[in-house]
């Protein structure tokens, strides 16, 4: 499996602008909640660090002056404000209605930043949802192959969802934090320019032990999970292994491995959590000596023997020390926020970016429509005769898995191909489904190269059923119109009628309307493999597929349902892939593969009397089945059919 | 509180100490803490030379504390030694406690994790079977996890705000009981109100988490069925579909995250309220010790500035806790679970006798129902009799009983009726862990652990030679093929490392079990997928062992039965015939239509 394809919890050690950038259109379209939201903050970090810790210096200042600011009234009083340096008076009654209608419009620049910030977090999630699942759609079989689906889903459901809150909650945040600390430093200047200078001193200290310690969490607690998901993936196999470990009674053994396990995830846990222990107290003191040295300069500064600095002075420093390093560690929190989620843009956008290997030339779109959107009335007949003309096919470059195949499959013949796993059955009829196309030669339907038709043209013609029925969640009727979207309830009921599956759902609660949930658990698997026949068949296709269509059925359901395929091979082009042999005994002409290459042709009858490689198959398979099958299928395929071995 | 006792009292044994010493250690480092900003007062009230008789007792011990009210008032400079004072105070203990915080929880999350395993991995095993594996491993991971937290993490955060808000109350009380009370004005409301709306938004939260998961549930669907919607040429309607999906999951975001924003939002009134009523009231206190400094209801600048502190230090603490404890249902949920785990019994396979066992067995009338169809027998009067060392060969149909019987006696289930006796002693008097490395049970689909080839052979006993290891490996004809692996013993096994094939798993399975030296194997139809080749190699190389042990082989095939000693055809629970390959292959039945069908087909 590829590399790219381990779910590690990688996290970036550089941050990657042109990842990044990527991201920039999904941004880019929500700018008038953006706007909205930067007023919001501009409101918000104004009320936080111009307003409120002027207000408290004035009200202090208030008393430092006695007697020539207190009036003979309280609400008269006046205070002197220096907002962003503006000097003003205000009385309190003013500053008294001014703060309340303050805070409340707070409150609602607060709701507006939250709201706001959610909305950009849900769009960007659910863009990138889309767009991933609408690629996904058009990706063509090969991408398949080489992509386990929990990758897709991991990057669908996690990587959409860190992105989005990555992008509102941090990068939107660097705004927040840039506005409150231009608010904060104009506020701090217009102030006590000296006093701003002593603070801003010991920031480099503080920036460097920011960076530090945050490189060092962010690494320790990457250590710390991927300890903790190896005991989780632990866990899992010995609890799927509980019979091996009781039968062996190795419990003693397995007790001693889960507490070394433990201990390491304890061990590991420990070293994050006492480095993130280190760090607030380390912040805390540096912002300590900060305020402690203000208070030592503060008393030095004097103009014309006047001292410059009063107790609401030293109250507002002492405030901004907060105000300028609490967005310090907040922009170092951003930081280890992009780097974890680096390798979730990289992953997701590598899916988004991929572009689909199978399409059809834009002649043929013109003509027939893309698979989203089919020009059914342009769509000629499929009558269903089928070549492949020196057709080869590889997988990845150099192995080739079909070899110059040559094969002409007459309209309404039923075929059936046999062979080894890897011997090409399945890739043959891959190709014919246009699933991948040939790597050398053509395949012909009716006698024209499919390539010049459509991928919808060629598919709306095909009924398939696979190996294991896919029951999708809906009802019966749903499940069924799968085949055909546009199907009346009664062309279902008469294609159940003809199938003979018709009395079956009719005995089941609700009839056509019974719900099927979790895969249709509650139906069996010959009862789900029949309704996936319905489907097939409400196409009415020219050309009928039977992918393995009966593996995964036990022997004594495969007879209720042999009734049924054969009434679906009248009048198709059908394939028919088993790898169990019993299922194709009754077809009108048996193909024999082996590495690629068709080693012998016939039916049931002449194949097993030639003794060949078909009759090696099959008795080698017969030897797998138990007992009870052994017996039935002897009656039937040798016995019956008169079989002379 | 109760129900929590059980995983609680296992989380805390041999912590429990460091658990509530914690706290102790967290209200002296916040009582650091809070007189570290009291300093604050006693500086802009030195700066403002109040007089000292008017002071309040704690702050005169403040100024006694540090040099008296002359120096202090004459040299502010030393404040900042007293800042820096209680900087290393509250700086040293923070980081002492946050350590000895981190060593207490992860230890208690340890035990935990332990003794669930512990637990899981000693229910019995007609008891696990019916549980769900993806259950259990939510209640030893996600359970465990959250009731970790609310124990640690959240007990503490509780304590912190009760801390805090606590210290700050007796410092303001000892300084002016009506600014302290006003500071708390708003606080019950601020509660309450965050308490209940925050249920509000986790219960959209939970709607809009199912919908997410339906939408999830609709990837995995297409995913799975990607064969199926691309042969069908229904790629647009999938995309459709999906969009319903996301309008849903869309709508309950939004209303979900309405509501969160319109929380957090309201709150701050009461939490910026709260401040601004301290500010204000603080500002009419002082200005009435400004205009009659006798009044005892006035309050200096110092206190005015350290009330709006205090209060902007407990109104953030107070909304947590709210948030916190509305959301404690959650861990007692999960402790309930993780408490069912842990109150079922053990399967006991500690106690019994430990006889030598050479491998006589005698089955006398064993019946045997399963729990849930008790009326059923699975095994029905079953009586037979080996000697040690002989080969038994089972035969007979799907459902049979034939692995139920296998089952009985390694006492993965206990019969109901009859008597079995190994060597002259009834199994139920046997110490069960003792009985099963005496009869090893080689399984039709072996599970192997994610570890080398090496060590899944050596997992039974890890003291084994390499020459054992290898003379296991031959007769199992799996010597070769693991050498042909890319790293020998020494590959990995499974997802990470190379995939065996059914047979490969099966002979790893056997030779593993070989290296155990058991003196009873049993293969349950364990050499079902190699090919009959090897089959008969395996059986020959058995033997010719020096040590022979008593041999049961499950099978459906006549060749692998044929040289049993004896041959068991079972039906429906009941023995049909029993015999020697030439008393079975004559007379009508089974056995005899079977091996005409097979040698037909060889």
């Amino acid at each position: 499996m590829a590399s790219a394809y381990v779910e590690e919890s990688v996290v970036s050690n550089k941050l990657n602008f042109s990842i990044w950038f990527k991201t920039g259109k999904y941004v880019k379209r929500l700018w008038p909640v953006i706007i909205i939201l930067l007023f919001c903050m501009l409101f918000q970090a104004f009320y936080d660090s111009s307003f409120i810790p002027v207000a408290n210096a004035a009200l202090i200042n208030a008393f430092e002056e006695n007697g020539v600011l207190l009036g003979a009234n309280i609400w008269e009083v006046i205070l002197k404000f220096n907002i962003l340096g503006i000097p003003f008076d205000i009385t309190f009654r003013d500053y008294l209605i001014l703060s309340v209608v303050l805070v409340v419009l707070r409150s609602v620049a607060m709701f507006g930043l939250f709201f706001s910030m959610n909305y950009v977090e849900m769009e960007i999630m659910i863009s990138l949802r889309r767009d991933a699942f609408k690629r996904i759609q058009e990706l063509s079989f090969s991408y398949f192959d080489k992509t386990p689906s929990g990758w897709l889903i991991a990057r669908l459901n996690n990587d959409a969802a860190s992105i989005g809150e990555v992008l509102s909650y941090s990068v939107l945040r660097i705004f927040q934090i840039t506005f409150s600390l231009i608010f904060t430093l104009v506020t701090m200047f217009t102030q006590s320019w000296q006093l701003s200078l002593v603070i801003l001193a010991t920031t480099p200290l503080i920036f460097v032990v920011v960076m530090i310690f945050e490189r060092l969490i962010l690494n320790y607690s990457r250590i710390a999970r991927s300890a903790y998901s190896y005991f989780v993936g632990w866990l899992a196999e010995s609890i799927n292994g509980n019979k091996t470990i009781k039968t062996m009674a190795i419990e003693e053994t397995i007790k001693e491995e889960c507490q070394e396990i433990t201990d390491d995830v304890r061990k590991k846990r420990l070293k994050t959590q006492r480095t993130s222990g280190f760090f607030w107290p380390c912040v805390d003191f540096l912002s300590y000596i900060t305020t402690a040295l203000i208070v030592l300069v503060a008393p030095m500064f004097e103009i014309d023997g006047e001292k410059v600095v009063n107790a609401a002075m030293l109250v507002l420093f002492i405030n901004f020390v907060a105000h300028i390093y609490n967005p310090i560690r907040q922009f170092a929190e951003i930081f280890a926020d992009l780097m974890g989620t680096q390798a979730s843009v990289e992953k997701l956008f590598m899916l988004i970016d991929t572009k689909p290997t199978l399409v059809d030339t834009p002649e043929v779109i013109e003509k027939y429509g893309s698979i989203f959107n089919n020009k059914k009335e342009n769509f000629e007949e499929l009558n269903g005769d089928i070549k492949f003309d020196h057709v080869s096919f590889s997988y990845n470059e150099g192995i080739e898995v079909i070899h110059d195949l040559n094969l002409h499959i007459e309209k309404g013949t039923s075929l059936a191909i046999v062979g080894e796993t890897g011997s090409g059955k399945s890739t043959t009829v891959n190709l014919l489904c246009r699933f991948y196309e040939p790597s050398k030669g053509r395949v012909l339907i009716d006698d024209v190269d499919y390539k010049d038709r459509s991928v919808g043209w060629l598919r709306s013609n095909i009924g398939f059923v696979q190996q294991t029925p896919f029951i999708f969640k809906g009802t019966i009727n749903d499940n069924i119109r799968y085949g055909k979207l546009d199907a009346t309830d009664e062309e279902i009921i008469k294609v159940c009628k003809d199938l003979d599956i018709h009395n079956f759902i009719m005995s089941l609660k609700d009839g056509y309307n019974t719900y099927l949930k979790d895969g249709g658990n509650e139906l069996s698997q010959g009862q789900k493999q029949l309704i996936s026949f319905a489907r097939a068949i409400v196409r009415d296709p020219k050309i009928l597929i039977l992918d393995e269509a009966t593996s995964s059925i036990d022997t004594e359901t495969e007879h209720e349902i042999q009734g049924a395929i054969n009434k679906m091979l009248v009048g198709r082009t059908s394939l028919i892939i088993a790898h169990r042999l019993s299922t194709i005994v009754d077809a009108d002409r048996i193909l024999v593969m082996k590495d690629g290459v068709v080693v012998e042709d016939g039916n049931h009858k002449t194949l097993m009397e030639k003794k060949g490689y078909y009759n090696k198959l099959y008795t080698n398979q017969f030897k797998e089945l138990n007992i009870g099958e052994q017996i039935d299928q002897y009656e039937d395929q040798i016995v019956n059919k008169n079989v002379n071995i | 509180m109760s129900k929590i006792t059980k995983a609680k009292n296992i989380m805390l044994k041999g912590v429990r100490f460091r658990y509530y010493f914690y706290f102790v250690l967290l209200f002296i480092s916040l009582m650091f803490y809070m007189l570290g900003t009291y300093t604050t007062k006693a500086l802009i009230d030195a700066i403002n030379k109040e007089p000292y008789e008017a002071m309040d007792f704690l702050e005169k011990a403040f100024f006694n504390c540090f040099g008296g009210y002359e120096l202090l008032t004459e040299n502010i400079w030393v404040f900042s030694i007293i800042l820096i004072i209680f900087a290393l105070l509250s700086g040293g203990m923070a980081a002492f406690r946050f350590v000895y915080r981190a060593k207490t929880s992860t230890q208690m999350g340890k035990q935990l994790q332990d003794a669930v395993f512990y637990k899981v991995e000693r229910l019995p095993y007609s008891q696990i079977k019916g549980m769900k594996n993806g259950d259990i491993l939510q209640t030893c991971t996600r359970d465990e996890d959250v009731f970790r937290r609310f124990l640690t993490d959240h007990m503490y955060s509780i304590f912190y705000s009760v801390f805090i808000v606590l210290i700050a109350v007796i410092i303001l009380f000892i300084t002016n009981v009506w600014i302290t009370l006003v500071t708390l004005a708003l606080m019950p409301f601020m509660f309450v109100y965050s308490f209940f709306l925050i249920k509000e938004v986790r219960k959209r939260y939970r709607k809009t988490d199912d919908s997410e998961g339906e939408m999830t549930a609709k990837v995995e669907e297409n995913l799975s069925a990607v064969r199926v919607v691309k042969a069908f040429n229904n790629e647009a309607y999938e995309i459709n579909d999906f969009e319903n999906y996301i309008d849903d999951y869309k709508k309950k975001f939004i209303h979900w995250r309405k509501m969160s924003a319109f929380f957090f939002s309201s709150s701050d009134i009461f939490i910026f309220g709260q401040i601004l009523l301290t500010t204000v009231f603080g500002f009419y206190l002082c200005y009435i010790h400004a205009t009659e400094p006798l009044n005892p209801a006035g309050i200096t600048v110092g206190t005015m500035v350290i009330a709006f502190t205090y209060a902007d230090t407990i109104v953030w603490p107070i909304r947590d806790l709210a948030t916190i404890l509305s959301n404690v249902a959650r861990a007692f949920a999960a402790v309930e679970r993780i408490n069912i785990l842990l109150d079922s019994p053990n399967e006991d396979i500690y106690t019994g006798e430990k006889p030598e066992i050479k491998g006589n067995i005698e089955f006398k009338n064993v019946s045997f129902a399963f729990s849930d169809e008790p009326t059923k027998h699975a095994i029905e009067n079953i009586s037979f009799k080996v000697n040690a060392g002989e080969t038994i060969a089972i035969m007979g149909k799907t459902g049979s009983g034939k692995s139920t019987l296998a089952y009985l006696l390694n006492r993965l289930y206990d019969y109901q009726s009859g008597e079995i006796i190994i060597d002259g002693l009834n199994i139920q008097k046997i110490e069960k862990s003792w009985l099963r490395k005496h009869i090893a049970l080689i399984l039709q689909e072996p599970f192997l652990f994610s570890k080398t080839v090496k060590d899944n052979l050596t997992i039974g006993n890890k003291d084994v030679s390499e020459e054992d290891i290898k003379k296991a490996t031959k007769i199992s004809q799996i010597h070769d093929s693991i050498n042909k692996f890319q790293f020998g013993y020494d590959t990995p096994v499974g997802e990470r490392g190379t995939t065996l094939s059914g047979g490969q798993k099966q002979r790893v399975a056997i030779a593993r079990s070989l290296i155990l030296g058991s003196p009873v194997l049993i293969f349950d139809d364990s050499l079902s997928a190699v090919d009959t080749e090897t089959d008969y190699n395996i059986r020959q190389a058995l033997k010719n062992r020096d040590t022979k042990s008593t041999t049961f082989i499950i099978t459906h095939r006549i060749a692998t039965a044929k040289d049993a000693d004896l041959i068991i055809v079972l039906n429906n629970g009941k023995i049909e015939a029993m015999g020697k390959h030439d008393d079975l292959v004559n007379k009508e039945g089974l056995y005899s239509r079977i091996y005409k069908i097979q040698t037909k087909m060889e």
